[in-house]
Order: C-alpha cells, then sequence, then structure tokens
C-alpha cells in the first residue's frame, strides 16, 4: 500500500502533464453528461452548456482542489515555484544583479570588518584564564611607568598572597646573523614561569627544560610561528637544527602555535637566567623586566595592587634601602595590548560605517521588492480569484526571496573569502592582538541570517497584503496603483538611507580634512630628499666605544662619498616612529627636588645629524667631532626645552645634569638651540629634547641627497654590509617615515570615503528608483492634471519637489546623526572640529544637488506624459 | 423534510457515502453524483465542486482505485472502485456515523 501510494506519487510528479489531462478529461465527461441531460430536458445546446457549467460551481476551482487533494501537490508546487522564481529573476537582469550584488556586498564587507572586531574587542585573549592574567609594574612619582628589577621579582615569587604564580620576561632585539641579510629580530628572555603561567605549548618541538634556565646553560630557543613560517616555511625539521643570534649560537627546541604571540611580535623566546648576565640578575636597580602574573582565584585587580604594594615594601627594604619609592601597578593583561587600546576607535569607527552601508543597502533591497511586488499584485490577486491558496502565493514569494538570498549569500561568502585574503596581504587588518585575523564562522552565520530575514521580510510582507484588498475591486478597476501605506514605507525607507548617507559622507570628510590638516603640520624638519638607514649592531660583536666609533666614522665617512650625497648624520630616536624612552635631569644651580625630577626626551646624535635632517640651528653651534667622547660634556636642547626651563634667562653656557643610569651622569653645557621637531607624530605638540654627541649600536643614519633617494638604496646597504656583515639594516626614505606617521587618518579617511561612495550611490538609485516608481504609478493621474490644463511645469515641480522634500528630511535627520556620533571621532581628528560647519554644509550640499539630479530624469518623465495616452494607460 | 428541500452534506459525510455507493461495485463521478441524489430521494445533493476533489482526496489515501473505462453511452470515463483499505475503512465510519446518529435519534426521540 506504502508502495502503490509511493508509485501514484511518482506518477504524479513524473507525468504530470497526463495528469492534467486526466483530470481535464474526467470533468468534462461529468459537464458532457450534464449538458446531455440538459438537451434532453429541452434546452438548446448553448443554454444547455451555460447551465451544465453554473450548476457545476467553478471548473477552476475545483480544479485547484483535486490538485491539492494530492499529497504530492507540495513537491510539485515548490519544483514549480523554483522554476518560476529562476524565470521571473531572469526575466528582469537588473533587479537580480541589484539585489544579489547588495546581498553580496553587504554580508562581505561586514563579515570581514565585523571578524576583525571581534578578534580585537569581543574574543578573549587565547591563554589559559585570560581573565585573571595581570601585568604588575611599577611607577614613580611622575607617574613615568618602568619595569620591575629581577632581585625584586625574585622576592615577590617567593610568597604572594594576590597571585598564584608570577613570570618575568624582557623584549629584547637581536641580529639574525646566521641569515643573509642579517635581520633584525624582536624576541623574549623569559622566566620558567613564563609558559606554563599563560597555558603556552609548543606546536612542535619541547618546551624548556629545568635545567636549560640555570646560568651557563647551553643556548636554546622556542620561536615563534610567524617566525618559523617566514624564516623555515613550516618545515618541522628545525627542531634541533641552531640559529646565531648576535654571533651566538642558539638550538632550536620548539615552535609556538599562531594563536601565541605574547608579547606581541615576538619572533623567539629564550631562557632568561641562561641569558642574561649574572649582574643583571642582582641589580635591584635595573628595573627591566615586565612581571605578569595569574591572579588567585576570586582576587580582583583593586585588591591585587594593595596586597602587592605591601609585599613591595617588603621586598625594597630586603633588598636594598635608599632607592628612589616606585609605586607598584597592576593592570589586566588585556588592557595593556597596544592594538586593542590603539586600534579601538577606528576599527568602531569603521565598522559602524560598514553597518550604515549594510542598512543602506537592506533599505535599498525592501524598496526593489516593495515596488516590485506592488507592480505584481494584481497578478497575486487575480491568482488568489482562481483559487489558489494565499500559502500558495507565500510560498512562491518564499522560494524567490530565498533565491535571491541564497545567491546573495555564496556570492557574498566567496566575497567574505578574498576580502579576508586582501586584509591579510594589505596588512592593514593584521592589528596587534592576538593570532591571525580569519573568518570568524558565528559572524558570517549571523550576517547570513540577518540578511536572509530582511529579504524574506520585505519579500513576503506584500503577498500577506496582496489578498487583504477587494478582489473584486481590484480586478473591476485594474488598479495597480500604490497602496499608500506602502508609498509611505518607500519614503521613509528613503529618507532613512539619505540619513546614514549623511552620517558616513560627514565622518569621512572630517576625517579627509584631518588627514590634509596633518600633511599641512610641519613636522620640524624637511623630509624630502632624505634616507632613513636603521642599523643595529650586535653588542657583542663591538663591545667597546673605540670599535663602535670606528664602525659609525668610517660608514659615515664612506657614505658621504657615495655620489649625491650632502650630509650623513646619526640619531638614536628617529622623529615620528613614536618613541623615547626620556629622562629625568637636574639643572646645575638649582635646589635638587627628587620628588619633581623634571623629565625631557633624551637624543644621542652624531654632528651632521641637524644638518642632514634639514632641523635649524636657532642659536650657538652643532656638536664637533672632538665632542664624540663615551663621556660627552656637551648637549643642545630644543626650542621647547630652552623656553620651558629658561624662559628668563640664556640657556647657553648653563648646565644640565642626567639622572638616569643609561646616559652618562657628568655636567653637560648647553652649546646650542635646535628647532622643535614632532618626535611622537605630527598631530603632537613638541616636547622638551637634549641632544647629546653620543654613538649607541642601534642608531639611524639620516642620508641627505640632491637627488632621489631610494636611487641610494644599493650603495647604502652596500657600504653598510662591508664594514660589518652582522648589521640589522633597514631603509626608508623620509617621506615614507611622514607618510607613515598619517596612517590612521589617511587610511580611515580612505576607506570611509569609499564606503561614504558606495553610500551615496546606492542612496542615488534609491531616491531614482522610488521617484520614478511614483512617477509611473502617477501616471494617469499627471494626464489627468494636465487634460485639466495643468502646466507642464507645474508637474516637473510637483515631481521635483516631492524627490527634494525626501532628501531634506533624510539630511536633517543625518545631521542631527552625525552630531551625536561626532563625539565618538573626535579623539580621531586633527585640526577640525566634529560639528565642522564647513563638512555639514558640504555634504548637505552635495547630497541636495545629488537627490535633484537623481529626481530630475522621473520629473522629466512626468512632463512627457501625453494626456490621451495616459488616460488609456490602464 | 418531507418536501423537496435539500440538506446539505454534514462535513465528512460525503466520503462515507462515496465509499458506501463503491462498495457494490465501480462507478464514475457522474454516476455516484446522480445516485446520491436518487438513493437519497432527492433529499440530499452534491456539488461536482465537492465531488470531484472528495474523490482525488480518497484516491490519494488509498480508500478507493481508479481505472479509465466505457461509460453508459460509450465515453470514456474515469471509474472508481472500493480497495481493501477502502472497504475496512467503511466499516470503521459506518459504524462511527450509526453510533453517532443513534445518539442523536435518541435524544431527538425522548428528551
Amino acid at each position: 500500500m506504502i508502495l502503490s501510494r509511493l508509485k501514484r506519487r511518482l506518477r504524479a510528479l513524473v507525468r504530470k502533464g497526463e495528469m492534467e489531462r486526466e483530470l481535464d478529461e474526467e470533468l468534462r465527461h461529468h459537464l458532457e453528461r450534464q449538458i446531455e441531460l440538459n438537451v434532453a430536458a429541452g434546452m438548446s445546446p448553448e443554454e444547455a452548456r451555460l447551465a451544465a457549467l453554473r450548476s457545476f460551481g467553478g471548473v477552476d476551482q475545483a480544479k485547484e482542489q483535486c490538485r491539492e487533494a494530492r499529497g504530492v501537490r507540495w513537491l510539485e508546487d515548490v519544483w514549480q515555484d523554483l522554476r518560476y522564481g529562476v524565470r521571473m529573476l531572469l526575466k528582469k537582469p537588473g533587479f537580480t544583479s541589484v539585489a544579489v550584488t547588495t546581498f553580496a556586498l553587504g554580508i562581505g564587507v561586514n563579515t570581514v570588518v565585523f571578524s576583525c572586531v571581534y578578534l580585537l574587542l569581543v574574543q578573549p585573549l587565547p591563554y589559559q584564564n585570560p581573565e585573571r592574567l595581570a601585568v604588575i609594574s611599577q611607577t614613580d612619582r611622575q607617574g613615568v611607568e618602568s619595569g620591575v628589577s629581577y632581585p625584586d621579582f625574585a622576592v615577590w615569587k617567593r610568597q604572594n598572597p594576590a597571585f598564584e604564580r608570577m613570570a618575568a620576561h624582557r623584549a629584547v632585539s637581536l641580529n639574525l646573523t646566521s641569515s643573509d641579510p642579517v635581520q633584525r629580530v624582536t624576541g623574549s628572555y623569559v622566566s620558567a614561569e613564563f609558559f606554563p603561567l599563560l597555558g603556552g605549548r609548543p606546536q612542535i618541538g619541547r618546551p624548556f627544560l629545568a635545567e636549560e634556565f640555570r646560568p651557563g646553560a647551553d643556548n636554546v630557543v622556542i620561536l615563534s610561528h610567524g617566525f618559523w613560517r617566514d624564516r623555515f616555511e613550516e618545515d618541522a625539521g628545525v627542531i634541533g637544527r641552531t640559529l646565531k643570534l648576535d654571533g651566538r649560537s642558539y638550538t632550536i627546541v620548539g615552535v609556538m602555535p599562531s594563536s601565541f604571540s605574547y608579547p606581541y611580535r615576538a619572533d623567539f623566546w629564550t631562557p632568561l637566567e641562561a641569558g642574561e648576565q649574572a649582574e643583571a640578575l642582582q641589580d635591584a636597580a635595573a628595573n627591566d623586566y615586565e612581571v605578569i602574573g595569574l591572579l588567585r582565584q576570586g582576587v580582583g585587580v583593586d585588591l591585587a595592587a594593595k596586597e602587592m604594594a605591601a609585599l613591595a615594601r617588603a621586598a625594597s627594604r630586603e633588598i636594598s634601602a635608599g632607592r628612589p619609592e616606585l609605586a607598584v601597578k597592576v593592570t589586566r593583561l588585556q588592557d595593556t595590548i597596544p592594538g586593542l587600546t590603539k586600534y579601538r576607535t577606528p576599527i568602531m569607527t569603521l565598522q559602524f560605517a560598514v553597518l550604515f552601508v549594510l542598512l543602506i543597502a537592506s533599505a535599498n533591497l525592501a524598496n526593489l521588492l516593495l515596488a516590485r511586488n506592488a507592480a505584481r499584485r494584481q497578478e497575486f490577486t487575480i491568482r488568489l480569484a482562481m483559487g489558489a491558496s494565499r500559502w500558495r502565493l507565500v510560498r512562491q514569494l518564499l522560494v524567490e526571496s530565498l533565491l535571491l538570498g541564497l545567491l546573495g549569500s555564496l556570492l557574498g561568502t566567496l566575497l567574505a573569502a578574498w576580502g579576508m585574503d586582501l586584509a591579510r596581504a594589505y596588512g592593514d587588518l593584521r592589528l596587534p592582538g592576538v593570532g591571525d585575523i580569519e573568518i570568524n564562522t558565528p559572524v558570517l552565520l549571523i550576517t547570513l541570517l540577518v540578511s536572509l530575514l530582511t529579504s524574506l521580510a520585505f519579500g513576503l510582507g506584500p503577498a500577506l497584503t496582496a489578498g487583504r484588498q477587494d478582489l473584486i475591486e481590484c480586478l473591476k478597476t485594474g488598479v495597480t496603483a500604490a497602496d499608500p501605506r506602502q508609498r509611505r514605507l518607500s519614503s521613509v525607507l528613503i529618507a532613512a538611507e539619505v540619513a546614514l548617507c549623511v552620517a558616513l559622507l560627514t565622518g569621512s570628510g572630517l576625517m579627509i580634512r584631518s588627514f590634509l590638516n596633518l600633511t599641512k603640520e610641519d613636522p620640524g624638519f624637511e623630509p624630502e630628499h632624505a634616507v632613513a638607514v636603521s642599523l643595529a649592531l650586535p653588542p657583542t660583536q663591538r663591545p667597546d666605544y673605540e670599535s663602535l666609533a670606528s664602525f659609525y666614522d668610517e660608514a659615515i665617512r664612506q657614505i658621504r662619498a657615495l655620489p649625491g650625497v650632502e650630509s650623513v648624520g646619526g640619531v638614536t630616536y628617529l622623529p615620528l616612529v613614536g618613541y623615547n624612552p626620556g629622562v629625568s635631569f637636574t639643572i646645575d644651580g638649582r635646589a635638587p627636588s627628587p620628588e619633581a625630577a623634571p623629565r625631557a626626551d633624551i637624543q644621542p646624535i652624531t654632528p651632521d645629524y641637524f644638518r642632514a635632517m634639514g632641523i635649524p640651528v636657532l642659536r650657538g653651534r652643532q656638536f664637533t667631532e672632538a665632542e664624540m667622547t663615551p663621556q660627552p660634556a656637551a648637549a643642545i636642547v630644543n626650542n621647547s626645552f630652552a623656553r620651558k626651563f629658561w624662559p628668563d634667562e640664556d640657556p647657553l653656557g648653563k648646565h644640565i645634569l642626567l639622572q638616569d643610569d643609561k646616559f652618562p651622569r657628568g655636567a653637560l653645557v648647553v652649546v646650542g638651540i635646535a628647532g622643535d621637531v614632532k618626535q611622537f607624530g605630527l598631530h603632537t605638540e613638541p616636547r622638551p629634547e637634549i641632544y647629546l654627541p653620543l654613538r649607541r649600536h642601534s642608531m639611524t643614519l639620516v642620508v641627505r641627497t640632491t637627488g632621489d633617494p631610494a636611487r641610494l638604496f644599493p650603495a647604502l646597504r652596500g657600504t653598510v654590509q662591508s664594514l660589518d656583515d652582522q648589521a640589522a639594516i633597514g631603509m626608508k626614505t623620509m617621506e615614507q617615515v611622514v607618510s607613515r606617521s598619517t596612517w590612521t587618518p589617511r587610511k580611515l579617511g580612505l576607506q570611509l570615503g569609499m564606503l561614504a561612495a558606495v553610500a551615496l550611490l546606492l542612496a542615488v538609485m534609491g531616491i531614482y528608483g522610488v521617484i520614478s516608481y511614483v512617477v509611473a504609478q502617477r501616471t494617469r493621474e499627471m494626464g489627468i492634471r494636465l487634460a485639466l490644463g495643468a502646466q507642464r511645469r507645474d508637474l516637473f515641480k510637483l515631481v521635483l519637489g516631492q524627490g527634494l522634500k525626501l532628501t531634506l528630511i533624510g539630511v536633517a535627520a543625518g545631521v542631527a546623526l552625525s552630531l551625536a556620533l561626532g563625539r565618538f571621532l573626535s579623539s580621531l581628528l586633527f585640526g577640525v572640529s566634529a560639528n565642522d560647519p564647513v563638512t555639514f554644509l558640504a555634504v548637505t550640499l552635495l547630497l541636495s544637488c545629488v537627490a535633484l539630479m537623481a529626481s530630475y530624469l522621473p520629473a522629466r518623465r512626468a512632463t512627457k506624459v501625453n494626456p490621451v495616452v495616459a488616460l488609456r494607460y490602464e | 423534510m418531507k418536501n423537496q428541500k435539500k440538506a446539505d452534506l454534514l462535513q465528512g459525510t460525503l466520503e462515507l457515502l462515496i465509499l458506501r455507493l463503491l462498495r457494490s461495485g465501480q462507478l464514475n463521478g457522474w454516476d455516484i453524483m446522480q445516485r446520491i441524489q436518487l438513493v437519497s430521494g432527492e433529499v440530499l445533493s452534491v456539488t461536482p465542486g465537492a465531488l470531484y476533489p472528495a474523490l482525488h482526496r480518497l484516491e490519494e489515501r488509498g480508500l478507493i482505485s481508479a481505472e479509465w473505462g466505457a461509460s453508459d453511452n460509450n465515453r470514456r470515463a474515469k471509474f472508481y472502485r472500493l480497495t481493501q483499505a477502502g472497504r475496512k475503512q467503511l466499516e470503521a465510519e459506518r459504524e462511527t456515523w450509526e453510533r453517532f446518529s443513534g445518539g442523536v435519534e435518541a435524544i431527538l426521540r425522548d428528551a
């Protein structure tokens, strides 16, 4: 029985035509018998036929119900709907491609950006117990943060009420001398507790052994995933091999997985106690180590800070009295990761922008579906009258919407994958965080779901209302005129689109203005025609100052001899790169106040630096070669320094004493005043700075030429390599250095600009579509107006006015929205206020013009209406 | 009930009537409609719009089967016959109906 039913169903499905014919024949047989009967009763053949039909009571409804009675109907219908849906989509390629593209763009862009947002802002750190990890650092009375000395760390970890365990590490940059060319690599000395505390285990190889931390043990190293990938092409055979760092051999024992990246961008890790000098481990004043700890269960950061303060005081007494007193600070590890704080606002801005574009796209899609389904309302009404069930119509629209949605989703997913590759390749989105960016599956799924629901909601709405109107009325007048409710919905959608568009345009406008303002800023030096050659020499190879001096002297001499080179000067902390450790100092002749020793940026340079960089020396003189001694006695200060510390005196000839172990302690006489330079970026104010005539192992040589600076690269590299084959070299033109420092506003301005352009395009399409649609709907009305004596100019104005009204409402809402969101953006702006009237005015004008243009074509069409044709139109 | 007034069929009873009429042999749609009117003494009537969907429903449920044959005046017509399952269903529904109508009758008589 089940078998026979299955057979019947299959037959019904496969031989549908035959079933239909049989149904026809069966009902015809009935009708013919009725007609015969009627004729026999004395009616004329024509009368008999009509009477038979009447008594039958709706042949088509009966047929439809018979089909309905078949169990296969739904399958059959879905198949039919599917074919019909595909046909409908193919028949309207314009609509289909716009809808699918809208879908795909929305899904693709949103997935990429939100995956990054998730990675940066939502996802917990990929370490064991991330919420219990904290960084313990120290601050002096001025709030300058420093690390912890090894003796302190040793006492702290011995008995700690707040932390279950503690680990110390110190970032170190070394030259990978076993590669060609020599590379600068960054890694960490880590204490034995480091990996167990973070819960990190090597992906291949093994963790460090306890004996490998003993001083004097053989050098071993664990590589980061990125380093292993870039240098060794993920060769699992690297375990047991050696590599040379600063000339010393290290045996590779393990490779960490890609998710492990602490400290950020570490290339390698090596045991601390084995690698450091014995003195460094005993120096209670060398606050060089970052200490991380795992908070005990239930202990918060505040409580831990209190416990640590008491412990630190006790430890301080135990180790050495008379050190300057430092306060202990406990911060959640999560809050110390630079990318999380630095890129939060730009990323969130981008996410908002993308969300806005997605909303605009959805509004457009909704409008398209609304307009299209309104045009099909008559079709639906007729089909309802013909006996089609409501459910059947809904199902057909469902299938069509789903088809659109699935096509869009497919494309969108492809787009997202491609966008991720792009993001990774360009590195713009490779943010300092925690492992690699990849498509976040839940994010993708949610985006897909939201998009599908949008299409369903707006696709189905019309089907549900289609039957609600009076069938007879609709059929009688053949009215396809828009439902006023729907027209209102369209208008609201358009106004919302315009509002979002305004927000995007003002956002990008503000960013672009910030960027332009930044490029107009004077960095304090001349970036044109200059190259920055960053050098790092392994200290192991040049332990004394003489060998260092001979290298720099020779390098500078040879480079200056290159054709086109005008001057060469070395600098330790290149401006705009954004780093300077700073020093405390006292001014000779003033009462020393240990509580608040003043601080300034410190800058060891070689004599020709100011000339090479194009920094003016305002008063006094530059350094001389003779002053380049290990214990310099001269200093040059910048203008800000002079104005801050000697506002009413002549700084020349005054003395400064540096209060820092890393710099000479002797008195420095001020011999010159240099112009201010923006050390920390174009958007920052210059800070007081002290220049010292001193060479360091890591310096940047600034080379000024007469020609194209990039052409010098090979010669510069060759010169340095011939002098020291262990030196790591990096080269950039100074113009590249400047442009890197405007990265955020430039990139964000560009990206927002692109999104705003897409939004504008979508909004124009939306306005054009809706106004055209309204004009088409009102053709008959226009015709009547014309016939009654209205001027064509009036019609033109009427249509144009409608477009403009929508736009202005949208613009007003958009301006309000932008003002509300402006506060959020203001931290990223430079030289322009978040409510900059120029930007707002420009955006308002732009949108009004564009809206006028979008309404112009349909308006002109309205004036071309021929009253006679229009009245016959329906 | 005596005059020519026609009664509407109760929901579900049409199917019972069809099954009962088919018990004695195969019939086509037209015949079934005529029989219902005739046998009920013109009291019950059914429209083709209700009859044919009911036939298709019964066929779909496997209670009746159909085949094409020649009708009285040699026209091709679709003839329905009762299946084994249909026979069982008829017995079950008939019992249900008798209990039901008996109940109604008892109330009408005695209440």
